[in-house]
Order: structure tokens, then sequence, then C-alpha cells
């Protein structure tokens, strides 16, 4: 049949322009889905998997994308629901709920508990007045030592710059709950930050 | 602002979150407290090597490469194959221990049996002829108005004007009204100037138009006599054409797949 192609020509120029249109507009997120990937899982292999699951099942809903609404933060809405639905889903892994406990824990704090990790953070700052003295690993470590609900937001925050809108829609919770999880997450990794620079002897050092 | 407002509102600010009442007076206090303003330095500063320590992964360049190969091959943009969410799982397993499932799947089974049956009745009793002047010049006007002529194809303008939505189960007529021909085509042939409706029958393109009266002219085609209905098969550049009649009209079905498939596809179309 040599005139086949000549039939299917129109359906799969469409194909093509649809294909063309969905990579401009996509393809430039994939540095901040890798770098999401990873921090989700810590491997390199598993990540490169998740993000391509991630195009392949954008493409497959591409029509259900709201022209004009964040492709960015709708990309990592699929992501973080890929990531879910692969590893999450048999693994032991205490989920959604219990953290939500723990946020709901945490605003109910104490005064005197408030007190403590005010002072904490309080003292890193006083401690580390060049914050650029923080070694590269401190940070990897601090980051990947946060559960990964806190995790998620805080790089979406932060290195995203999404809006706690788009994150509420990503992490599928209430917009008061990113912001307590925000809270929680940033002392959390002040935290460990801190332990870490001490366990490297250099606040001992400063003293 | 006091200084617990200012650092409770530290992180909102620096978020862009807050309403401009609040953005002034947490900016406004900070350019006064030295404390507050250390604070919130050190924040950013944190912030800003947080972001410095991510934004230093790239994803590699064969991954962005692998990814592009794989949406080449994925084929045919299909849109809504699958349940929206693709977390939702649940719905799949109601479907199928749903009455209706069964009842679809039946029905499929009865209708692949049917046809595996005409087929089989087809195969032993007729061999394809040698299609003549007139078959030849009949289909090519079908083909070259209707079917797959690249700059006048209906099949083009159907998927843009129903929104690919045309392309769906093979057994279903879509409703004739709804699609209208280009301006500028030469009607030369009865038929020509007619509805037709396209098919997709495994990624292969069917179309179906109603020719009329049933006055065609078809006595020169290839004849095949099936339970009571005679189908005329022809061929030209490559696409294949079966035309029928019933007791109101004619009507005549093109594509470029095999004959047998295509009478197939012809006598399992559900027409009033």
């Amino acid at each position: 049949m040599g005139v086949e192609s000549k039939g299917n020509g129109i359906q799969m120029r469409d194909d093509d322009n649809k294909q063309k249109e969905f990579e401009e507009l996509t393809m430039p997120h994939i540095d901040s889905l890798y770098n999401m990937a990873l921090r989700y899982i810590f491997n390199k292999e598993e990540a490169e998997d998740l993000v391509q699951d991630t195009y392949l099942k954008a493409y497959r809903f591409y029509s259900s994308f709201q022209q004009g609404t964040n492709i960015k933060a709708w990309l990592f809405k699929i992501l973080r629901n890929t990531f879910i639905n692969k590893y999450r889903k048999a693994a032991s892994v205490p989920g959604e709920v219990l953290y939500e406990d723990i946020d709901t824990l945490h605003t109910e704090q104490t005064a005197e508990q408030e007190g403590v990790s005010g002072k904490l953070t309080d003292t890193l700052a006083s401690r580390c007045d060049e914050i650029s003295s923080f070694m590269e690993d401190d940070i990897k470590h601090a980051i990947e030592s946060l559960p990964v609900e806190y995790r998620e937001v805080i790089l979406l925050s932060d290195v995203e710059e999404l809006s706690y809108k788009d994150i509420s829609e990503i992490a599928n919770v209430p917009v008061g709950t990113v912001k307590s999880r925000l809270n929680r997450g940033r002392k959390l990794l002040q935290k460990s930050l801190w332990e870490y620079a001490k366990d490297r002897g250099f606040i001992d050092r400063r003293k | 602002m006091s200084c617990t407002e200012t650092v409770k509102h530290i992180h909102e600010f620096l978020d862009k979150e807050l309403d401009v009442a609040h953005r002034l007076a947490v900016s406004n206090h900070i350019a006064v407290c030295n404390d507050c303003r250390q604070k919130y330095e050190f924040e950013m500063g944190l912030r800003a090597l947080i972001k410095a320590h991510c934004v230093n992964t790239v994803a590699p360049t064969y991954l962005h490469d692998r990814i592009i190969k794989n949406l080449t091959s994925f084929g045919i943009y299909q849109p809504d194959v699958e349940e929206k969410q693709p977390v939702n799982k649940s719905k799949t397993i109601r479907l199928f221990a749903s009455r209706r499932f069964y009842s679809v799947a039946a029905s499929i089974l009865i209708l692949l049996g049917g046809g595996i049956f005409y087929y089989a009745n087809y195969q032993s009793g007729n061999t394809p002829s040698v299609v003549d002047a007139v078959v030849s010049n009949h289909v090519m006007a079908v083909n070259d108005n209707l079917v797959f002529n690249e700059t006048t194809s209906i099949v083009g303008d159907i998927n843009r004007k129903r929104n690919n939505s045309v392309m769906g189960n093979t057994s279903t007529l879509i409703d004739a009204e709804l699609i209208s021909l280009p301006g500028g085509v030469p009607a030369r042939q009865p038929g020509t100037g007619n509805h037709c409706v396209v098919f997709n029958k495994d990624g292969y393109k069917v179309s179906l138009q109603v020719l009329g009266d049933g006055n065609i002219p078809c006595r020169n085609l290839e004849k095949i006599v099936l339970g009571n209905k005679e189908y005329y098969l022809g061929n030209c550049k490559g696409f294949n054409a079966v035309i029928w009649k019933d007791e109101r009209q004619a009507y005549c079905l093109t594509s470029d797949i095999a004959k047998d498939e295509l009478l197939k596809f012809a006598m399992n179309l559900p027409l009033r």
C-alpha cells in the first residue's frame, strides 16, 4: 500500500504540530523537574525514569491542561502523582495523614517550645555572620533529611518560586497547610544545618 | 509593627505572599530594626543558598533526547483515553465489575464472530477480478474530491472541527449533518457533493459517503453477494472502495486498507 502515507499525512502533520507545541511549552522545565525528581528519590536513574514518565503522562493528558494556567505547576503535579503512584503505593512509608497530624501538632505547640526553637534560629543566625560558610554537603544533607512533605514545599517555594496557591494545588492540600509546612520545614532545615555545622566543628571554632 | 509580628510574617514577606498593607509594615520595620533586619537577611541568604545548591543540578542531555524520541513514537495523540486523574485507579476496577462492561464485551464478541463468518463465506466464494476503466474513473472522482486529496480533503477538516473526537469507535456512525464540504470542490461524479463520514480503523482512515438515490454506475465493478446484499468492489491509485445499496440509497466506503477488511467494515456499519 504505497499511498497510505498520503492518506495519513494530515493526521500526522496535526500530531507533529501538537507535539512541537507541547515540547516548546514543557521542555524548558526539564531541569526543574529532574531536580525535584532527584529530591523525591535520591537515585539518578530512577529520577530520570520518573521525569520521562511525567512527560509521557503530561503528553497523554495534554488536552486537559488549561491554556493560560501555570504549565510548570501542572507538570509538578503530574510528577508528584507519578512519584506517589510508583514509589509510595506499596511502601510502608507513613502517608499524608500522619504528616497532617504532625502539622496540627506543631501549630499547637506550647509557648515554651516556640521559644526554644525561636532561640535556636537566633543562635544560628547570630553565629553565622557569613551565610556562605555553610558547606555544599551540609545543605545537601539538610535538604535530604527533611521529611518529604516539608522538602517538596520548600523546594517548590524557594527554588521554583511558585505561589502558595500553585503549591497547594500540586501538593493537594489547603493554602494554610502549605504555609504551616513551609514554616515548620524551614525551622527543621535550619536546625539540621546547625547540627551539621556543629558536627563539622565550624560553629564551635567560632565560639 | 512589633518584632514578634514581623518575625511571624517574614516568610510570607519573602515569598511575596503578603497583602500591600502588611508588606509595607514589614519592610518599614526591617528598615529601622537591626535585629529583625539581620533575621531577614539571614533567611534571604539561606534561601539563596538552597536555590544555588539546587539549580546546580541539570538534567542530562540524553534524557532530553530520550523523552523527545519517546513522545514521537508515542503515536497518535489521543485525548482522554484513560481516566483523568492518573492517581485514581479504583474506577478501572469498578468498570471491570460492572454489568455494562460485560454486555459491551459480549456484543463485541458477537460482532467479531459475525465478521469472521461472513469473511469465511467471502473467501471461499470469490476471487478478485480486474477493475475496468469505468470503475477507475468513478473511484478516482470519489478519492480526489472527498477522501484523500490533500488540499481539499475533508478528513483534516473533520478532525479540526470536531476536536479529534471523530477518531473514536469504529462502529459509531457520526452525524453527517455536522460535516460540510469545503468550498470549491468540483462535483464531477454522482456522490461527490454529498457529506462524508470518516472513521478510524486501526489507525487507517475509512471514509463513508452517501451516494444519493442508488442509481450508480457500478455495473462493471467486481460484485460480491453476501446474504441478501450486493457489494461492489473497486480500486484506484491504491485506494479500495466498496459500494452497496439499501432500499433508499447507495453508499460508498473508501480507504487504503485491504479489500477484505474494508468489506467486513462495510458489513458491520450500523446504518439505518
